[in-house]
């Protein structure tokens, strides 16, 4: 437990805990818990775009045929105006909703709101190293948000927008899609490149300089460690996708040929480029999430987490590992069997480290007091959802294995399992978790509980059958699909309603929270909330730890 | 309470701070350095090693004594965005490995005006490519053909004889050479616009 030296956080001195006017708070911020609100929010609205886009590529394909995106349909009379009837607007929509729950809500949600939010409190400092970066990477997102949706309303080609998936593979984002959309795309992502390359710089300095006295690396919460992880792939593999979106953006304008064959260049570049940034993506996206749950875990258990340094090295270890595993992304576009091989043995290994994760999560709860409120509901939520698209990860990562079931609905199930539900599961954990101390009132139990329920059903539901599918042989990204595959899709499709019925009462549980305003305490978890966020009062004062706290205990973590 | 004890040797907080920042600047930076590096990087690579179908250049001739092992050769052409034909004089040819072999692939300007076209190959299955080394062909570079005119290319090739020896490519009796003819990137005929990436359609 910390010893915060002379605690002065409880009674806000005028002086210290002087907060602006709203303007200047809220737009030109640099106090890292409001920038991390601010994340939070937009992650949140950035949630609800992405899911309507969902609920459009799940009505559509409740049916074989085509019956929403045509001209006539209702969809086509309400959203004709900003999505195009057409098969092409379909793609776009799966394209943006990609894009979208990728860049604009589980990355600001993870690391620009948890990680602003948390990582300095956790570590005792003050603020963030570089309080106004850390306001540019904020507004940057925003402006990268306004140049996607700006991508879905100009031209694109086929149609309006641009409609190639998240990957944006060449040549159909070079030759393919001759309109401005891909232009728009493109620098949407370097905008959100920037953001995200400013934010891990801000991480990693304020993590290795402004820790607390006694808060040695080895003493640092799990979350933290998960941040810093996580900026460390941030800041090695964006740039590589800013690299492969130029070379894109000047095949498509400025007549190189770094992706046409024609001149001497070769899209199955862009692929590689792509996946060597795709895939520590992919950890960027759940690595925070793996120290939210470990922090949510422990908490309910009322136990330390089990093997700590394990914890934090597994994750060190994933890390690593992303890096040279992207080609399993490709294996079918014709490598050397013995580069499969390799390819092959290192994705399996990732699963080493990620077994150690799940193993001492489960080891931590062992034998603990456990208390199953909506935070602890949605991290065991998490860690089965997880498991689940880990073991299809496994299956996939045969390179024999994914000759048939390459792009088909089984990898949508599998990233969905670990994505969509794990990273988005632990997202609500962690929600829930800080909710008292970021918004200083309590949530309602009863609906986060019903909010967990429905959506832990809703989302097995849409993506359980989807394995079923895919095995079958189902294309993904394809708005058609054989009658034979009918029924699940019909199945998945209803999962959506109930996924979404959770989402209207996560809506409802927030809009009661802010109307009833009861009142937070410092610490609702109780003995298991060890970490230092626990010591302040909720809401934080403005500027918390004028002194420095001093860590001295090794169980601190 | 001071953030940490003064001490000569270490940097002020806000020093060390803008020290840490500039590396990783730095290191973003090398990154997307790095990403344009491995264009070449990659092209070499592929040449080097045959990786992706990518068949080897060489300016000698085949090393050691010729194998007994025949293999099939056969050749695929393709013409895209230009009114020209490309066609081998023979469809195939039976080799022995390790041993130089001579086609012929005649290109016809069908068109009304002269025009410019570049070629580019594979070979495929994509685990031979690193045995298919060609000591002379027409490829990545220009050719200028006036209008209704055809000339006649000689492609100089050989099968290395460890083809016969690899594993991965000793079950294989045939493999194919393909060449694809675009219009040369600088020179596009009329109704292709000239960033390479714009379709006619």
């Amino acid at each position: 437990m910390a010893t915060p030296a002379v605690h002065t956080a409880d009674h806000g001195h005028a002086d210290h805990d002087h907060k602006p006017s709203f303007f200047v708070r809220w737009l030109f911020s640099t106090n890292h818990k409001d920038i991390g609100t601010l994340y939070i929010l937009f992650a949140i609205m950035a949630g609800l775009v992405g899911g309507i886009l969902s609920g459009l590529i799940r009505w559509e394909l409740a049916e074989p045929g085509i019956q929403v995106f045509r001209q006539g349909s209702l969809m086509a009379q309400f959203l004709g105006w900003a999505i195009e009837p057409s098969k092409h607007g379909y793609y776009v929509v799966m394209t943006a909703h990609g894009l979208i729950m990728i860049f604009f809500m589980v990355m600001p949600a993870m690391i620009g709101g948890f990680g602003n939010w948390f990582v300095p409190i956790m570590i005792g400092a003050p603020d963030m190293a570089f309080p106004r970066m850390n306001n540019i990477s904020f507004w940057l997102l925003v402006a990268s948000f306004a140049l996607l949706v700006t991508s879905m309303f100009v031209d694109g080609g086929p149609g309006r927008g641009f409609g190639g998936g998240w990957t944006a593979y060449a040549p159909l984002s070079t030759t393919g899609h001759t309109g401005p959309a891909m232009d728009f795309a493109i620098f949407s992502l370097h905008l959100a490149g920037a953001s995200s390359i400013l934010g891990a710089i801000n991480f990693i300095t304020t993590i290795f300089n402004m820790r607390a006295p006694g808060m040695t690396l080895h003493r640092m919460p799990l979350f933290a460690w998960s941040v810093l992880i996580t900026a460390f792939l941030l800041l090695l593999s964006l740039p590589v996708l800013a690299g492969a979106i130029t070379m894109l953006l000047t095949d498509r304008n400025f007549g190189t040929s770094f992706f046409n064959p024609n001149g001497g260049g070769d899209p199955m570049m862009y692929q590689h480029l792509f996946w060597f940034f795709g895939h520590p993506e992919v950890y960027i996206l759940i690595l925070p999430g793996f120290g939210i749950i470990s922090h949510v875990v422990s908490t309910f258990s009322k136990k330390p987490v089990f093997g700590y340094l394990a914890m934090a090295y597994a994750m060190v270890a994933i890390g690593f590992i992303g890096f040279v595993v992207w080609a399993h992304h490709m294996f079918t576009v014709g490598m050397n069997v013995n580069l499969q091989a390799y390819f092959v043995a290192a994705t399996m290994v990732i699963a080493v480290p990620t077994g150690v994760k799940i193993f001492s999560w489960i080891a931590t709860m062992w034998g603990g007091s456990i208390d199953f409120k909506a935070p602890m509901l949605f991290a065991i939520g998490f860690i089965f959802l997880f498991t689940v698209g880990g073991v299809t990860g496994v299956v996939l990562a045969n390179a024999g294995m994914d000759y048939s079931i390459h792009a088909t609905y089984y990898v949508v199930a599998h990233f969905h399992y670990v994505l969509s539900l794990g990273a988005v599961f632990a997202i609500f954990a962690g929600f829930y978790y800080w909710f008292e101390k970021m918004w200083g009132v309590k949530y309602n139990e009863a609906l986060a509980v019903v909010h967990f329920w429905l959506m832990f059903v809703g989302v097995n539901i849409v993506f359980f059958p989807q394995h079923f599918l895919g095995l079958q042989g189902m294309s993904r990204r394809i708005i058609d699909y054989n009658v034979a595959f009918a029924f699940w899709n019909k199945v998945s499709s209803i999962g959506y309603l109930v996924t979404a019925a959770g989402v209207v009462v996560f809506l409802v549980m927030l809009a009661e929270a802010a109307v009833r305003r009861r009142k937070a305490v410092a610490n609702p978890w109780g003995e298991g909330a060890t970490t230092l966020e626990w010591t302040l009062s909720s809401p934080p004062p403005h500027h918390q730890f004028n002194d420095l706290p001093v860590i001295t205990a090794e169980e601190h973590h | 309470m001071s953030f940490r004890k003064p001490d000569d040797r270490k940097l002020n907080p806000a020093a060390r701070r803008n020290l840490v920042a500039a590396i990783c600047a730095v290191v973003a930076v090398a990154m997307v350095g790095a990403a344009f590096a491995a264009v070449p990087f990659y092209r070499a690579f592929c040449q080097a090693t045959g990786f992706d179908g990518t068949p080897r250049r060489a300016t000698a001739g085949p090393v050691g004594d010729a194998g007994d092992r025949t293999i099939g050769v056969r050749f695929d052409t393709n013409v895209r965005d230009l009114p020209w034909t490309l066609t081998p004089q023979e469809n195939s040819q039976t080799v022995r490995v390790g041993r130089t072999q001579l086609a012929y692939f005649t290109i016809a300007n069908n068109g009304d005006r002269a025009m410019t076209g570049r070629a580019t190959y594979n070979v495929s299955p994509e685990s031979a490519a690193q045995y298919f080394t060609k000591l002379q062909c027409f490829c990545f570079s220009d050719q200028t053909l006036p209008a209704h005119t055809s000339r006649t290319f000689p492609v100089v090739y050989y099968v290395d004889s460890r083809f016969a020896a690899d594993p991965d490519t000793r079950p294989l009796s045939v493999l194919t050479l393909s060449y694809t003819m675009f219009p040369a990137p600088a020179a596009k005929p009329s109704g292709v616009q000239p960033s390479g990436a714009r379709p006619t359609r």
